[in-house]
């Protein structure tokens, strides 16, 4: 229930933050801050927007990926352990068809942080990639220390779905795909367990991608 | 009257498996529903690992008895770890018997994890709180 209501609301907001625009930029999530700045005499002032902050994980090639591997990148993130018996597999199968959408495509990757590495060593996260078909530098099954990851899942990655929200926690386990631009900036959140919404993140992504001047946030 | 009886025959052999499959299913799905709400804790305890973490590493007389509180919060944890890890979703080659049996016992283990991980993260929480940590 509390996850149909929070996803709702993003929805919600998605539509209100489109129809606002009158064209298809998307919004932007997270806290912001008015800088004001003076060049040549002219006071100006502009929006800054929250990043998701500098990070270091292994990959199941056991390379060491971090935020400077994204610079200029588009890319979704998710969280998962290998083991997950409930909303995982569906997950993985749906975020495979975003995989096999962009993988030729060098700007667009994806990034599936485990959160239990304990067990989800990189051999076994190698084995998982392999048992999904998954090859390449597109998709990057992510180890890390555990609590490093629920950090940077709530206080960065998550925060389009805590704000809109009324209950609190619980949000790392309920499957949502994450949208963060080129500018490392949070786009949009999306129910990975649902199809509909995983073809939508899909068309966001080209949207995205078409996106020239720097988006007006909500 | 022969074809009759055959059909009957076939009728309710469907309707024996199908009953054996939801009774499958609604048995999983009781064990990964108490595993799902354990999820929602463990994102609390971490939370709280975090805290205790920094409390721990301060010079304060509530030091060790952060550091005592991080034991018990790793435990929870890692005992979840373990049970994600043993826990067999695929049940394959066992009959219906064996998987009713094997998710009952898996109930009782998950739900005894279940009680461990609301005893870290209500402890862990209350002991934050009486340090004035939040």
């Amino acid at each position: 229930m509390k996850k149909i209501f929070s996803v709702t609301l993003v929805l919600a907001l998605f539509a209100s933050c489109k129809s606002n625009n009158g064209d298809n930029t998307l919004p932007i999530y997270g806290s912001r801050r008015p800088v004001t700045k003076t060049v040549n005499g002219q006071t100006t002032t502009d929006t800054v927007y929250a990043t998701i902050p500098p990070f270091k994980f292994v990959d199941q090639y056991n390379d060491t990926i971090s935020d400077k591997n994204l610079a200029g990148k588009i890319y979704v993130a998710d969280f998962f352990f290998t083991s997950c018996p409930s909303i995982c597999p569906v997950m993985q199968r749906n975020m495979l068809n975003v995989y096999n959408a962009f993988k030729t495509d060098p700007d667009i990757k994806i990034l599936s942080f485990t959160i239990d590495p304990k067990y989800d060593s990189v051999k076994v996260l190698k084995k998982y990639a392999d048992k999904l078909g998954v090859s390449g530098n597109t998709w990057w099954f992510l180890q890390g220390k555990k609590d490093t990851t629920y950090k940077l899942a709530e206080k960065n990655f998550l925060v389009a779905v805590s704000r809109d929200t009324t209950a609190p926690g619980g949000y790392v386990h309920q499957g949502y795909f994450v949208l963060v631009d080129k500018e490392k900036r949070v786009r949009g959140a999306y129910d990975g367990t649902q199809p509909d919404q995983v073809n939508q993140l899909i068309a966001d992504i080209k949207t995205l991608k078409a996106e020239r001047a720097p988006a007006v946030g909500q | 009257m022969k074809k009759v009886f055959f059909t009957a025959i076939c009728l309710l052999f469907l309707y024996a498996c199908t009953d054996k499959k939801a009774q499958e299913q609604a048995a999983f799905d009781s064990v990964t529903n108490v595993h799902d709400k354990i999820m929602g804790e463990d994102e609390q305890l971490m939370k709280n690992k975090l805290l205790l973490d920094s409390l721990a590493g301060k010079n304060t007389p509530a030091k060790d008895s952060a550091s005592a509180w991080i034991n018990k919060v790793v435990l929870a944890d890692s005992a979840m770890s373990t049970w994600m890890h043993n826990f067999d979703p695929d049940m394959k080659g066992k009959s219906h018997d064996q998987k009713m049996d094997y998710l009952g016992k898996q109930k009782q283990l998950v739900k005894r994890l279940d009680t461990q991980m609301n005893v870290a993260v209500s402890g862990s929480a209350d002991f934050l709180r009486k340090n004035h940590i939040k």
